[in-house]
C-alpha cells in the first residue's frame, strides 16, 4: 500500500512536471467545456427541460456538462497508449522486473494522471464556467455517492482499456481499434448527449452496456435524479461488471506477457 | 567551385539577468545583446577535393556550413556556387550538393531503406538507368544491400548513417557537406563513410566538406584542413605544413632496454607525456613547458636509453596547438 | 511541376508502406468510422429532441458538422503532419535539411506527413454532406451540387490557411507543439455547431480572426435563402471567397517564418 502512494507520488509529479502542458491542457478543457455550455444553454433555454425522471434547471444541465467534460477522458482509453507505448519502447521489459511489476505500475500511473489531470486541467475550468453559468453541487451523501461511482467507473473504464490494449498489441497490430471503442463509449455513457435525451430503444441499448456507469450514473447521483433504489443499482451493477472484466484482464495478462515484454526494445 | 568571402554571422540574444526581479525586469524591458558568431570567414573549396573544416564546440563551424550552404543568410559577406547564389537559385543548388547533417535523418522512418533511395531518385529526377548505375556503387561500397527491404527505425546507428549517406550522393552531388557523420559509428561503418568518400572524390569529382572532431577521419581523408576558432580562421592548409609549421608539441621515440624500468606515465614533468609500447616509449613534449634534455633526464633517471628519435606529432596534437594558439591570439 | 509530382511520387509510396498490412488498414478505417458514426448520431439525437439548434434543422446541422469535418479531413490529409512535426522538426535541426531539397520545404514536408486515413474519413464525411443535402428542403439538384463542391474547395481552404498558419508559429516559438495541436484541433470544434449558439464576440473571433465559419456556417445560411436574395446567394457562396484570401495568408505568415529562420536560425 505504501509503495503504491510513493508511486503515485511520483506519477504525479511526473505528469506535473511540464507546467507549460498543464497550463496547455487547462485551456483546452476551458475552450471545449465553454464551447459544450454555450451550446446546451441555448438548447434548454433560461428555463430548462422536462425529462421523465423531472425537471432539469439551466443549472443542473450547465453542471451535467461542466462534470462531463471535466471527466470526459473516462470515454478515452488513455491506457491504451500507454501500453502500446512502454511496449513499443521495450520500458515494458524493464517494468516487469520492477517490485511492483507491469499492470501495477500501468495503473498507478493511470490513476495519478487520472487525479492530476482532474486537479490541474478540470477543475480550473469548472470553477471559471461554474462561478459564471452556475453550478448545482448536492449534499455531501450524494457528492460521496458520486465519487465512489467515478472511481469505480475510472476502475472499469481502465479495465476495459487494458483489455482493448492487449486485444489489439496480441491480435491486430494496431491500437487504432480503441477510436471505435472511444465513439461507443462516449455515445452510450450519456459523455456526449445526457442519456434522458435519448429515443427509447437508444436508452435501452445504453443501459445494457456497462458505459453508463461512467457519466450518467455518477451525474445523475450529482443532480439528485437517481433515487436512492437507484444509487443501489448502479453500485450492483457497477460490482457486477467488475466482476466480470477483472478475471478477464487478469487471463489477458498472463496470455500475453511473455509476448509483450519481448516486443520493441 | 564554392566562394565564400568575408562571412559574418550576427545573432542577437535576450540577456538573462539572475532571480526572479531579473527575469520580471527581462520580460519588460529586454535586453538584448549582439553575438559574433563568425567573424569573417572566407573559404574557397574545388572538386574532387576532401577539406575538413575543424575546431572546438563553439567555433562556429555548424553557423559557416549553414552559411555555406543557404541555409542561414549571413550578416554579411556573400557565397557563390560556380557563380551562383546558393540562397537566390536554391532549387538549382541544391541539385548540385548532397548533405548529412550528424544524426539527424532524412531517410523514411517507418518505410524500408529501398522505399527511401526511391524517394531520393524522386525528389532529385535522377533518369532510371543512372540511378540503377548510381545505387549498384554506393550500395557495394557501403555495404548496406543487406539490409534495404528493413525499416530505418530497425536499423543500428552505423547502418543509419551509411544508409543516410547513400540516399546523400544517389544524385552525384558535386558538393558534399557532412556535419560530424562519423559520431558515435563502428569501425566498419567508419571505415566504409571514408571508402565511399574517396571514391566519390576520386570517380565523381565531388567535393567534400566535412566538419568532425575525429582524428581518425582528418588522417584517413583530409588532404586540406581549415580550422575555425572563435568565428574566424586559424589555420588554412595542408595538415603536413600545419604540423611542420605550427605544432609547439614534438615526439621522441625512445627505445629502452628494459620496459619494466621506465618511470609511471603519473611521475612525468609539467608538459612531458609518455606512451609505452613494449620496449618503445613515445615522449610528447610541450615545448612551451618542457625540453627535450628534461624529457629525456626524467625517463632515463630509472632506465637506460637505447636510441632516440624525433617522431611526428600526431594530428590530434596538433589541433589541440592550433586551438590554443588561437586562444592565445583572442585573448 | 516538380514539387508536384514529387508530392504525388512520395503519396504513393506512404500509401503502399501502409496497405502493406490491409488487414490493420482496414481495422482502423472501421474504426475511424464507427468513432464519427457515434459523434454524428449524438448530433442527430440533440436535434431530434430539441427541434432546431440555433435556427438550425436536422439538415443544416448535418451540413455544418460534415462540412467542417470534410474541409479538415482534406486539408489535414498533407497538413496536420507538417503541424504536428515542424517544431520538433527545427528544433532537433533537421529543417536544415528540408531547406537543402530541391524541392520548396512546405511541399517536402507535406510529402513526408500524408496520413492515408485522412482521405477515407473525408469520403466518410462527404457521404454524410451530400445525405444532408438530400434531406434539405433546397433538394439536391445541379446547382447544390456545385455549392457543395465549392463550399468543401473553399472550406478546405481556409482550414489548410489556418492550419497553416498555426504551423508558423513553431518558426517563432519553440516548444510550441502543444499549442499548435490544441489551436487547430481545439479552435475547429467550435464549429461543429452553428455560431449562432455562441455571444457575439466569440461570433467575431470565429469570422474575422479565424474564420472558421465560413467553412460552413455562412454557406449553410445562405443556401436556404439564395434563390431569394442576391446577398444571400453572396453568402451561400462565401466559402470560396474567403478561402483563397485565407490560404494566401496562410502561406505568407509561413513565407515570414522561414524568412525569419534564415536569418536567426533554430
Amino acid at each position: 500500500m505504501r509503495s503504491l502512494l510513493a508511486l503515485l507520488r511520483i506519477e504525479a509529479a511526473a505528469s506535473l512536471a511540464d507546467r507549460r502542458l498543464a497550463v496547455l491542457g487547462a485551456m483546452h478543457k476551458l475552450l471545449l467545456a465553454g464551447a459544450q455550455v454555450l451550446l446546451w444553454s441555448s438548447l434548454v433555454g433560461p428555463e430548462g427541460t422536462t425529462i421523465d425522471g423531472g425537471h432539469l434547471s439551466h443549472a443542473d444541465v450547465v453542471t451535467y456538462v461542466l462534470l462531463a467534460t471535466a471527466l470526459a477522458s473516462l470515454a478515452e482509453f488513455p491506457v491504451v497508449d500507454t501500453i502500446n507505448d512502454r511496449v513499443a519502447r521495450g520500458q515494458a521489459a524493464v517494468d516487469v522486473l520492477r517490485p511492483p511489476g507491469f499492470p501495477m505500475l500501468v495503473l498507478a500511473g493511470e490513476l495519478a494522471r487520472f487525479v492530476v489531470g482532474l486537479v490541474t486541467q478540470a477543475l480550473p475550468a469548472l470553477v471559471v464556467l461554474g462561478a459564471v453559468l452556475g453550478f448545482v453541487t448536492p449534499g455531501p451523501d450524494r457528492v460521496a455517492a458520486a465519487l465512489l461511482l467515478v472511481v469505480g467507473g475510472w476502475l472499469l473504464a481502465t479495465l476495459v482499456g487494458w483489455c482493448i490494449a492487449i486485444a489489439a498489441l496480441r491480435l491486430l497490430d494496431t491500437t487504432q481499434v480503441k477510436y471505435a471503442f472511444q465513439g461507443v463509449t462516449a455515445l452510450f455513457s450519456g459523455a456526449l448527449v445526457p442519456l434522458w435525451f435519448f429515443p427509447e430503444p437508444l436508452r435501452a441499448i445504453a443501459e445494457a452496456l456497462p458505459f453508463h456507469l461512467l457519466f450518467h450514473a455518477p451525474l445523475s447521483v450529482w443532480l439528485g435524479l437517481a433515487g436512492w433504489a437507484e444509487i443501489v443499482r448502479f453500485f450492483a451493477v457497477l460490482a457486477l461488471w467488475l466482476c466480470v472484466l477483472v478475471p478477464v484482464a487478469v487471463a489477458a495478462w498472463h496470455w500475453s506477457r511473455a509476448e509483450m515484454v519481448v516486443h520493441g526494445g | 567551385m564554392l566562394n565564400a568571402r568575408d562571412l559574418v554571422k550576427e545573432f542577437r540574444v535576450a540577456r538573462r539577468e539572475p532571480g526572479l526581479a531579473g527575469a520580471l525586469r527581462g520580460l519588460l524591458r529586454p535586453r538584448e545583446t549582439t553575438l559574433r558568431a563568425v567573424d569573417g570567414v572566407s573559404l574557397a573549396l574545388s572538386g574532387s577535393e576532401i577539406v575538413g573544416l575543424l575546431g572546438p564546440n563553439g567555433a562556429g563551424k555548424s553557423t559557416t556550413l549553414k552559411m555555406l550552404t543557404g541555409v542561414l543568410d549571413p550578416t554579411s559577406g556573400r557565397v557563390d556556387f560556380e557563380g551562383r547564389s546558393p540562397r537566390a537559385d536554391r532549387r538549382w543548388f541544391t541539385r548540385r550538393i548532397g548533405a548529412v547533417f550528424g544524426q539527424r535523418t532524412q531517410l523514411w522512418w517507418e518505410l524500408p531503406l529501398r522505399d527511401s533511395l526511391a524517394a531520393a531518385k524522386a525528389l532529385y529526377e535522377i533518369p532510371d538507368a543512372t540511378f540503377a548505375r548510381t545505387r549498384a556503387a554506393l550500395v557495394a561500397e557501403l555495404e548496406i544491400g543487406s539490409f534495404l527491404h528493413v525499416p530505418v527505425r530497425q536499423l543500428s546507428l552505423g547502418q543509419k548513417m551509411r544508409a543516410e549517406l547513400c540516399a546523400a550522393m544517389l544524385h552525384r552531388p558535386r558538393l558534399l557537406f557532412l556535419d560530424e557523420p562519423t559520431l558515435g559509428l563502428d569501425l566498419e561503418a567508419r571505415a566504409a563513410f571514408h571508402r565511399v568518400l574517396r571514391t566519390a572524390s576520386r570517380g565523381w569529382g565531388t567535393g567534400v566538406l566535412l566538419t568532425t572532431h575525429d582524428v581518425a577521419d582528418i588522417d584517413a581523408l583530409c588532404e586540406r584542413i581549415v580550422v575555425i576558432c572563435g568565428g574566424r580562421v586559424a589555420y588554412s592548409g595542408s595538415v603536413g605544413a600545419a604540423k611542420a609549421s605550427h605544432a609547439r608539441r614534438t615526439r621522441l621515440v625512445c627505445t629502452v632496454r628494459r620496459s619494466a624500468d621506465t618511470p609511471p606515465p603519473r611521475t612525468a614533468p609539467p608538459g612531458i607525456e609518455m606512451v609505452r609500447e613494449g620496449v618503445r616509449v613515445v615522449l610528447t613534449i610541450d615545448r612551451a613547458r618542457a625540453t627535450r634534455e628534461d624529457a629525456l633526464a626524467w625517463l632515463g633517471a630509472g632506465c637506460e636509453i637505447l636510441a632516440e628519435a624525433p617522431g611526428e606529432v600526431s594530428t590530434g596534437d596538433l589541433l589541440l596547438d592550433l586551438y590554443g594558439a588561437a586562444r592565445a591570439v583572442a585573448a | 511541376m516538380g514539387g508536384l509530382r514529387f508530392l504525388l511520387a512520395q503519396t504513393g509510396l506512404a500509401l503502399q508502406a501502409r496497405m502493406h498490412d490491409r488487414f490493420n488498414f482496414v481495422i482502423e478505417q472501421v474504426s475511424n468510422v464507427v468513432f464519427y458514426l457515434c459523434a454524428t448520431v449524438a448530433l442527430a439525437i440533440i436535434v431530434m429532441r430539441f427541434g432546431r439548434i440555433g435556427g438550425f434543422g436536422l439538415a443544416e446541422m448535418m451540413l455544418v458538422y460534415g462540412l467542417n469535418l470534410v474541409s479538415y479531413f482534406i486539408a489535414g490529409t498533407y497538413l496536420w503532419g507538417v503541424a504536428r512535426t515542424l517544431e520538433g522538426s527545427i528544433r532537433s535541426g533537421a529543417f536544415d535539411l528540408v531547406l537543402l531539397k530541391p524541392v520548396g520545404p512546405l511541399v517536402f514536408l507535406m510529402a513526408r506527413s500524408f496520413e492515408p486515413s485522412m482521405p477515407v474519413k473525408a469520403a466518410g464525411a462527404f457521404a454524410l454532406c451530400l445525405y444532408a443535402l438530400t434531406l434539405h428542403d433546397i433538394g439536391a439538384s445541379p446547382a447544390t451540387s456545385i455549392w457543395l463542391l465549392a463550399t468543401i474547395v473553399g472550406g478546405t481552404l481556409i482550414q489548410g490557411g489556418i492550419m497553416l498558419a498555426f504551423s508558423s508559429i513553431g518558426f517563432w516559438v519553440s516548444g510550441s507543439r502543444d499549442l499548435v495541436e490544441l489551436l487547430i484541433y481545439g479552435v475547429r470544434r467550435t464549429v461543429d455547431v452553428p455560431i449562432s449558439i455562441y455571444p457575439a464576440p466569440v461570433q467575431l473571433v470565429l469570422t474575422v480572426v479565424v474564420p472558421y465559419a465560413f467553412v460552413n456556417y455562412y454557406p449553410v445560411l445562405g443556401l436556404a435563402g439564395s434563390t431569394e436574395s442576391a446577398g444571400m446567394a453572396a453568402l451561400a457562396a462565401s466559402a470560396l471567397a474567403v478561402g483563397l484570401p485565407c490560404a494566401a495568408a496562410g502561406s505568407a505568415l509561413w513565407r515570414l517564418g522561414l524568412r525569419r529562420y534564415r536569418a536567426a536560425g533554430g
